[in-house]
């Protein structure tokens, strides 16, 4: 992305900004609440327009100024959000597989994909389960993924482990990494807690 | 002009007796030790779900030619309206920040509790609810015509039916719209600002209510006699006269083809005010469209005298006969009408959906309609449902629109029972009251048992 600026009721969160990106990099967007980290990544997934600069995406351009030229449902980004954003009118199954219908696979493909990504993340058998028989990291697992799923060359992440506690974090942080480098994703991590950044950071960018 | 005037003078009247009676009990019902009291929430709330000449007829047999007075127009519209205010006091209480007031606890009594942080904190939202009341009462016709009491919204009638007359209705859509449009500002920059801080709940949540003590039964004896008086009374009078199997038969032979009738505008309306409703709601909440609010509200607001007058120009033409002269034009005034209620109570549902759960279905591949389709209805699933009983509430009790509108062989239960009520005996007309009663209550009741399920 090149000259990013984004304006929220007059104030500017992102100012002339530019970033780019490695495939399969981890870059986490380090800084204080208020940064337009959250902003960047929601530019970055087509959710909010931009006032000036352009956004590429495997040098296809996505987004100009007030424009968005691909839509988010066209990019093929994955996005796990800060409050994980799990529907609660739909089942664990149900939310993973929410993707790969709209890709339109097959029922048994669906089934079987939704298996092998709950084994990877440690679920296995809670397909049935409702959202809200989850625990904090058993629902963080569930977004992750659904997010994986549907095997997106870039995930974002805005701080999706901050509601949970420190031992907690650390497990779900290392998981995060083993994923990573077993999916080859490009991940681009918003935080604000210093010692995650370290810890899954190729690059960290503070803002 | 001076008819105008009394007429704005009734009118705050009635808001400030609605509003001074329904605070007091909302305050009762919310945060005391008081027995007994959702069963008088209840009863207190059937008022506003019953055509308001219902609650007229039953008074009228109390008070007799009392009631074909100012005071009786003024009890009668009270009545009708004390929920509002009351519902609205009992909801904002429950959903207040707790902690405001426990912050306040260590320094003086609940008395001053409520008097210094309570009302002040919820002042401009009973500012708004008592404006609405306001609204209601400027445009009420049926009670005030049913009491024979002449305001200028009757005069607006009056003047289009006889002489195709329409300045007066010209005149006070003018005043509402500029009502509505300063009521909308407030809401927007003053009273959703400072949502966030009095209703959020964070951390402990306490259910502290203010024993009563000794004054328990004074004040049960003071709800109990309002209760009787301002409800049960009216109501009972008229269960008193229709009380013959008889009288239910021959009021049901004179009236079937108009229930039919009700039921049936009522399901399409019903359906046609939840479905706008919702698109309303949508582009209200997600495409920040305010100025569907402001219409939407607007012609709720605007008495239904107006609305009919403006339908009837627009569609009293050749080519416009088959809406003319059918009840297609009763279920486009409805859905004129009425989306407000719905589009608001969605909205208000639709608040709470994080807007994630739309962005996360759009990120995995879904279309705009797709995510609608399949995450955001699905989750206002009961806001649709209690819509549409709600509606359909609001819908069989209408008497003011489908009176101006109904054609030949058209009519509803309610507007068929209002004009009964000239000619008919007494025990007929009171049974037929019933009737209404139980028909109106039976889609509450089946939301009630609905909501469980769902």
């Amino acid at each position: 992305m090149k000259n990013i600026t984004k304006k929220y009721d007059n104030i500017k969160v992102l100012d002339n900004f530019s970033l780019h990106v490695e495939q399969g990099k981890r870059v986490v967007l380090f800084g204080a609440s208020g940064s337009g980290k959250s902003t960047l990544l929601r530019v970055i997934a087509g959710l909010e327009t931009v006032d000036d600069g352009v956004v590429y995406i495997d040098d296809r351009l996505v987004s100009e100024k007030n424009n968005i030229i691909i839509e988010a449902d066209k990019r093929g980004i994955g996005f796990v959000f800060q409050d994980l954003a799990l529907w609660p009118h739909l089942n664990v199954e149900q939310n993973i597989e929410f993707g790969l219908k709209i890709k339109k696979l097959a029922k048994n493909e669906r089934k079987q994909k939704v298996k092998e990504i709950l084994k990877k993340v440690n679920l296995s058998g809670f397909e049935s389960r409702e959202i809200s028989q989850l625990s904090g990291g058993q629902k963080q697992r569930v977004a992750l993924a659904r997010t994986l799923v549907v095997n997106p060359k870039i995930i974002l992440m805005d701080e999706p482990l901050s509601s949970l506690d420190n031992e907690l974090n650390l497990q779900l942080r290392q998981e995060i990494l083993s994923l990573q480098e077993e999916f080859k994703f490009t991940l681009v991590y918003v935080t604000h807690n210093k010692e995650e950044a370290e810890f899954l950071a190729d690059v960290i960018l503070y803002m | 002009m001076t008819l105008f005037f009394d007429t704005i003078f009734l009118s705050l009247s009635v808001t400030f007796i609605s509003v001074f009676f329904g605070v007091i009990l909302g305050i009762l019902f919310e945060k005391t030790t008081l027995p007994f009291k959702n069963t008088f929430l209840l009863i207190f709330s059937l008022s506003l779900f019953l055509p308001p000449y219902i609650i007229a007829l039953g008074f009228s047999e109390l008070f007799g030619e009392w009631l074909f007075s100012f005071g009786g127009v003024v009890l009668v519209e009270s009545v009708i309206y004390l929920p509002i205010p009351m519902l609205s006091t009992f909801l904002l209480l429950k959903n207040i920040n707790k902690s405001l007031e426990d912050s306040a606890r260590v320094y003086c009594s609940w008395v001053c509790i409520l008097r210094k942080i309570t009302i002040p904190l919820i002042s401009p939202y009973l500012f708004l609810i008592s404006s609405i009341v306001f609204l209601l009462s400027l445009g009420n016709y049926s009670v005030v015509n049913f009491l024979r009491y002449k305001t200028f919204v009757m005069q607006s009638f009056v003047e289009f039916s006889a002489f195709y007359e329409y300045k007066s209705a010209y005149i006070l859509s003018i005043l509402i719209a500029l009502i509505v449009a300063t009521l909308l500002f407030f809401e927007k920059y003053y009273t959703k600002k400072n949502y966030a801080t009095i209703f959020e709940h964070r951390g402990f949540k306490n259910n502290n209510l203010i024993d009563l003590k000794n004054y328990n039964y004074i004040v049960l004896s003071f709800v109990v006699f309002l209760a009787t008086a301002f409800v049960i009374l009216p109501i009972f009078t008229l269960v008193i006269n229709s009380v013959s199997i008889s009288n239910y038969i021959k009021a049901f032979e004179l009236v079937s083809d108009s229930i039919f009738r009700s039921v049936i505008y009522a399901c399409i309306g019903a359906f046609f005010i939840t479905f706008f409703g919702f698109i309303l709601a949508y582009f209200i909440k997600r495409k920040n469209l305010y100025i569907l609010d402001f219409f939407s509200v607007l012609f709720f607001a605007i008495p239904s005298t107006v609305i009919g007058i403006v339908f009837i120009m627009l569609f009293n033409h050749e080519w416009s006969s088959f809406i003319y002269a059918s009840p297609i034009i009763i279920i486009l005034a409805y859905i004129l009408k009425y989306s407000a209620i719905s589009s608001r109570l969605i909205m208000s549902n639709l608040a709470q959906l994080p807007v994630s759960f739309d962005d996360s279905a759009r990120v995995l591949g879904a279309s705009k309609i797709y995510t609608i389709l399949h995450i955001t209805i699905p989750l206002l699933k009961k806001s649709f449902i209690f819509s549409y009983f709600l509606a359909f509430v609001f819908l069989i009790r209408d008497t003011d629109i489908t009176m101006l509108l109904y054609s030949a062989g058209n009519d509803t239960f309610a507007v068929k029972l209002f004009t009964l009520m000239a000619n008919s005996p007494q025990e007929i007309i009171s049974a037929l009251c019933v009737m209404m009663i139980l028909i109106v209550l039976s889609p509450l009741l089946a939301w009630f048992i609905l909501r469980k399920i769902f």
